[in-house]
């Protein structure tokens, strides 16, 4: 991964991209906060899930929406 | 002749200017082992070398610092801005440095730089990666602005700008990348400061460049079946500007609409605006100037909101009907 995830990854083999994706810092604070026992799998496993699903909500919900009126382009450029 | 995409014949014009002049070389962001973002590059790192087609890191400012050096030592660097809207990343390279420095030491330099930057919406690609910012540029004396709308002016505007001792910003048009047209192999320039009249007609006179032109030639057909006469002038180069082609056709059809995607508020169509009514033209309006321009907004994301607020043919079709009444 160079420039984006569109980059072809032309730049880096796979074996430093791995060695990156294991010191994810997401990855380590977990493991961290659970070996300091500061909160229990559970927990984590229903804030992943939250996460998850916000996610598929907003896009269930921006599937379902019209297609917004051509007017609205033209508004929010400045504030009232 | 042969044709081959506008991409191509930019490539083209880059790696013939290479194979002529040692000191031009080529550096940006993606623009080697990835051939560039919108595949104008592919091919030129094997024939040329790490040395002369050179990756940089995502930094616009360090790509323009780097080049004005390079500049002034002799060089004739040619950059890559992969979206025209970054070129807000390298403002003072640009319009500080580059535009500036001959001026500022007495003639003492030259800054023979080529800025080549994606212009223009289209793509999906929203607010921050779709503007179309000559304005911006056109407003730094100093600075040259090149717009090509065609292959064939691709080719010969970028060979006379690289072979320029002034930088040249030229907007190159994301969506005319894939368009075909007739491309001649070998050596030729399209001069910078040159209007092309794509369409002659006595009526009405647009001025437009880019990829306006395309769709101003769309309306102008549909407009001969109204009766309606329709010049369209291609301005190719903004700076430097051929008034005497504007100001010719005005003089002659008497009604001038001005035509572009950028937006309206500060747009160059305001400068060609003026640049007519100071004009001995103006004496000769038959009515007032019409400007059709891209909405004063950011570019929206969703592409029903993206294709409404650029100038369409349709809407070019009624500017002509309002400029002949």
């Amino acid at each position: 991964m160079g420039h984006s995830k569109s980059d072809g990854n032309k730049y880096r083999d796979k074996t430093v991209i791995e060695s990156w994706k294991e010191r994810c810092p997401i990855k380590i604070m977990r493991t961290w906060l659970l070996k300091e026992k500061l909160v229990k799998e559970a927990e984590l496993v229903a804030v992943e899930e939250q996460a998850k699903k916000s996610i598929e909500d907003a896009l269930a919900f921006a599937e379902a929406s019209p297609e917004p009126e051509l007017e609205s382009a033209l508004t929010d450029v400045y504030a009232d | 002749m042969r044709e081959i995409t506008y991409a191509q014949a930019i490539c083209e014009a880059m790696s013939e200017e290479m194979r002529r002049d040692p000191k031009v070389f080529f550096m940006g962001e993606d623009v080697g082992a990835y051939g560039g973002a919108f595949g104008v590059s592919a091919g030129m790192l094997n024939e040329f070398g790490k040395e002369r087609v050179r990756d940089t890191p995502i930094s616009e400012a360090a790509i323009m610092g780097a080049a004005v050096g390079a500049a002034m030592t002799g060089m004739r660097p040619i950059i890559e801005i992969m979206f025209s809207d970054f070129i807000s990343c390298c403002f003072d390279g640009l319009c500080n440095q580059a535009a500036k420095t001959r001026y500022m030491f007495g003639g003492q330099t030259t800054m023979p730089i080529v800025v080549r930057a994606p212009a223009g919406s289209g793509t999906g690609a929203a607010g921050q990666h779709s503007q179309s910012p000559e304005a911006w540029i056109c407003n730094m004396p100093g600075l040259k602005v090149v717009v090509p709308s065609t292959p064939y002016d691709a080719k010969g505007l970028i060979k006379a700008a690289i072979r320029d001792n002034n930088a040249v910003v030229v907007l190159e048009q994301k969506l005319l990348y894939r368009t075909k047209g007739d491309v001649p192999e070998g050596d030729y320039i399209v001069p910078l400061g040159e209007a092309a009249i794509r369409r002659e007609g006595k009526d009405v006179t647009i001025v437009t460049y880019g990829r306006m032109v395309a769709r101003c030639l769309e309306a102008a057909e549909q407009a001969k079946e109204a009766g309606i006469d329709v010049e369209v002038i291609d301005l190719r180069t903004l700076v430097p500007l051929d008034k005497h082609a504007v100001i010719a056709s005005a003089m002659k059809t008497g009604r001038v609409m001005i035509v572009h995607e950028a937006c309206k508020t500060g747009g160059f169509g305001g400068e060609l605006a003026a640049v007519i009514t100071e004009s001995e033209a103006f004496n000769y309006m038959d009515a007032p100037i019409l400007r059709i321009c891209g909405a004063d907004v950011p570019i929206p994301y969703n592409p029903k909101l993206e294709a409404s607020i650029v100038p369409t043919t349709p809407v070019i079709l009624d500017g002509i009907k309002k400029v002949m009444e």
